[in-house]
């Protein structure tokens, strides 16, 4: 920009015409607000005006009908070509360490591959080449990315020239050989399949191996590979290729591939046989699972499999599906941090305080459920009450992250301490005077319920909930009811919510199971929460403010490791 | 403001500076995607320039090999796009002054038609003639080309980047190295000519189809 002669001053004084420059900035959407609306009320009123932008509008489109001309189909292959020549060593001079490289790792793994023998006979069936061609490429122990021999001059003399897109394709054969399309590989990349590999997840932390190049000869196999599918299955390869290039999870994606891509060559012949003939996707994916699943048990520490040995099938089955369910648990953990940890290390405060309206709602909420205000009167053990101080004091104080231990402690918090409505009308029940007749049952002299309950006298609901667990044992003694358990005794914002807003979300059973229980303390608002939960509904007073399900989400799982 | 404008984090929103930095460290499997991904719309945007298919796949490659050879330098700071159409923009401007193919006439000369004088051009209607209903897309495509070079260099690039790739005057603006105001100024001009170049040409009765929607719809 700096050899340009400056600008003609016709071009960068006022327009003859001011109001056209509007126009035309208003036909562009290049107007702020007040500016568009000010034309658009000029166009409303004034036919001339009108009349100008159709026809500036016109003039334009009618650049359309200029001729649209493709590059020729050598253009990419001339423009290459006048690279300065690439040689290996000048190629890879550069590569730096500290470079997350697609497919690096890919090398590291091919070292340890066997090398299988090239097979004679070219198959004639596209899935019986997809093995040929793995077998092939992985006794060749090259299947790098970087591909300068790709271009030179070698490949540029065939006769049959492949289009530049189809050198990605040939390139890319021995990951695309055993899939068959975008929503395969999407399956693959899931956390039963290959989702969780250590190479799949972790990507910058994998050391940098200097890429080989793809040897012209492997090259020119693949490409002869690629040339002999069935025209279907060329198409399929190159649909898959343009789709996971246009795909926004494209480098995990293709990591998968690469992955899977190793994992089906290093499967025993018989059963890679078995894997490649299944007709469709989803039987291959049946396939996968299934290797997989013998593969994990055979792959389990010999103490486990020695455990499963002396135990009928169905105590082996429970075993068995007692540890998947272990290991699922903390694969799912460790996924759930993997998300966070973003915003752990850019310091962001965590929904649902980054809203400031919304963190007071949660601390306001906390104060009258629990009366966190007040050390006395709060119903959490002091453990607790220390605990909780201690992250809202150092959350205001740091912001950021530290809103996340204190999120933590209103999501347990809330759960450990249920929340139960107090009536509309009246005190909630905290004394034994309040039981009428039963409270005899309580009396100092008969003992054991009076030490069970005594030290929850005056405090709701830990009476209540202490009373009712005593009844059963209270033979032929009526208590009243404990607490508000029907919505007409609720107090309003809560009456209005189970009458109006629960019950509209509610399904047939759903509503009869919780009609059924009117009456019934502490049973019906138990049930009130557990559904409100379930269709991510918050009922006021009894939850803290906000989706369930993101507080479910966001704070419902325990990292096993430090916090910053 | 952000909290950290890294090349990392820009890498991360725009797949195009991925595949830059990757040209940057000597990958030449990503150069070539590069000239793949973007091969169709320098040589569509040159050809709007220049008006000659040869021409405008030389100066597409030049754009191509500049890129390369100063991939070194490369630090994204913007859409890969913007970077890319700034060099094709450099090397278009001075390519059309460089190559004085043929005289620029002044569209306010009205006694002759917007064409000039070029090699295979058809006789088409001029300004002053009403113009034939049934005109052939390929003469009008020539009627089209005459104005167009009929716009003065920066105006001809200002267009065709606001036309041909959507850009919106900010980034007109970043390529040309103008202010936004200068691009708004730039615009109506070129606009204005193409107009009254145009104008016989329009089917205001819209008999003939016309690319385009009702006023105000771009808006």
């Amino acid at each position: 920009m700096t050899d340009l002669p400056p600008m003609p001053d016709e071009d960068t004084a006022l327009p003859a015409d001011p109001l056209e420059a509007e126009l035309v900035a208003y036909l562009d959407g290049e107007l702020d607000p007040d500016a568009a609306r000010r034309v658009e009320d000029r166009l409303a009123t004034d036919p001339e005006a009108r009349a100008k932008a159709a026809s500036l509008k016109k003039t334009f489109d009618l650049l359309d009908y200029l001729p649209k001309p493709e590059p020729s189909p050598t253009f990419a292959t001339r423009t290459l070509d006048r690279l300065p020549a690439l040689s290996a060593t000048s190629a890879h001079a550069s590569a730096s360490s500290s470079r997350p490289v697609l497919l690096a790792t890919r090398n590291t793994r091919q070292s340890q591959l066997q090398a299988p023998p090239v097979p004679a006979v070219a198959p004639t069936s596209w899935k019986l080449w997809a093995a040929g061609i793995l077998v092939a490429v992985s006794a060749c122990a090259a299947a790098g990315y970087f591909a300068s021999a790709a271009f030179s001059p070698h490949t540029k003399d065939t006769t049959d020239e492949l289009m530049l897109a189809d050198h990605r394709v040939v390139e890319n054969l021995p990951l695309y050989a055993a899939a068959d399309d975008i929503d395969f590989v999407r399956e693959l990349g899931k956390f039963e399949f290959f989702g969780e590999e250590p190479t799949v997840v972790f990507t910058m932390k994998v050391p940098t191996v200097e890429p080989r190049e793809l040897a012209t000869a492997t090259f020119e196999t693949l490409k002869e590979s690629f040339k002999a599918m069935p025209h279907a299955r060329q198409h399929a390869v190159r649909e898959l290729d343009r789709q996971l290039h246009a795909d926004k999870d494209h480098d995990r994606l293709m990591r998968v591939l690469e992955v899977y891509a190793i994992w089906v060559s290093q499967l025993p012949d018989a059963k890679r046989k078995d894997l490649l003939t299944a007709t469709t996707a989803s039987r291959r994916l049946d396939e996968v699972r299934d290797l997989r699943e013998r593969q994990w048990r055979e792959g389990l520490p010999a103490t486990q499999r020695a455990q499963l040995d002396g135990m009928s099938a169905e105590e082996k089955g429970k075993l068995i599906g007692q540890w998947k369910a272990d290991e699922l648990a903390r694969r799912e953990d460790w996924a759930e941090f993997r998300r966070l940890a973003p915003d752990m290390v850019e310091n962001r405060i965590p929904w649902p305080f980054d809203d400031a309206t919304r963190r007071k709602e949660i601390i306001e909420f906390m104060r009258v459920a629990y009366r966190t205000d007040d050390a006395k009167k709060c119903r959490f053990t002091q453990e607790d009450y220390t605990r909780y101080q201690t992250a809202i004091t150092a959350a205001e104080r740091a912001n950021g992250w530290s809103w996340y231990a204190y999120g933590k402690q209103v999501h347990e918090l809330s759960r450990k301490y249920e929340l139960f409505p107090e009536p509309a009308t009246g005190d909630p029940v905290t004394t034994y005077a309040q039981l009428g007749a039963a409270g005899k049952f309580f009396d100092k002299e008969k003992g054991p319920a009076y030490k069970a309950t005594a030290d929850k006298v005056g405090k709701w609901p830990e009476f209540a909930l202490v009373v009712h667990g005593i009844s059963p044992f209270m033979k032929g003694e009526r208590l009243p009811p404990l607490g508000p358990a029907k919505p007409g005794d609720f107090k309003e914002p809560l009456r209005l919510f189970v009458t109006r807003d629960l019950s509209a979300k509610l399904g047939t059973t759903e509503k009869a199971v919780l009609q059924g229980l009117e009456g019934r303390w502490p049973d019906y608002p138990r049930e009130l929460v557990r559904l409100a939960g379930q269709h991510n509904l918050t009922a006021p007073g009894l939850m803290p403010p906000g989706p369930p399900h993101d507080w479910k989400t966001i704070y419902g799982f325990s990292p096993r490791f430090p916090r910053p | 403001m952000p909290i950290g404008h890294t090349s990392a984090q820009m890498a991360l929103r725009d797949p195009d500076i991925r595949l830059m930095l990757r040209v940057r460290d000597d990958d030449a499997t990503a150069f070539a995607e590069v000239v793949e991904r973007f091969q169709h719309r320098l040589v569509a945007v040159m050809h709007h320039l220049v008006g000659n298919a040869d021409e405008a796949e030389d100066l597409a490659q030049e754009v191509f090999l500049r890129v390369y050879r100063t991939r070194k330098k490369y630090t994204p700071k913007a859409k890969f796009s913007t970077w890319l159409f700034t060099i094709a923009n450099n090397l278009a401007l001075n390519a059309l002054r460089d190559r004085k193919r043929r005289p620029v006439l002044p569209l306010e000369v009205r006694d002759s038609g917007p064409l000039g004088p070029r090699p295979n051009e058809a006789t088409a209607a001029t300004r002053d003639e009403p113009p034939a209903h049934k005109l052939q897309q390929q003469e009008l495509a020539e009627v089209i080309r005459g104005a167009l070079d009929g716009l003065n260099e920066r105006q001809r690039v200002a267009i065709v980047l606001n036309k041909f790739e959507d850009m919106n005057y900010a980034d007109i603006a970043e390529v040309m190295g103008l202010t936004t105001k200068a691009v708004k100024s730039l615009l109506s001009r070129a606009r204005a000519k193409l107009r009254e170049a145009l104008q016989g040409y329009v089917y205001m009765d819209s008999d003939a189809p016309v690319p385009g929607d009702e006023v105000g719809d771009d808006a």
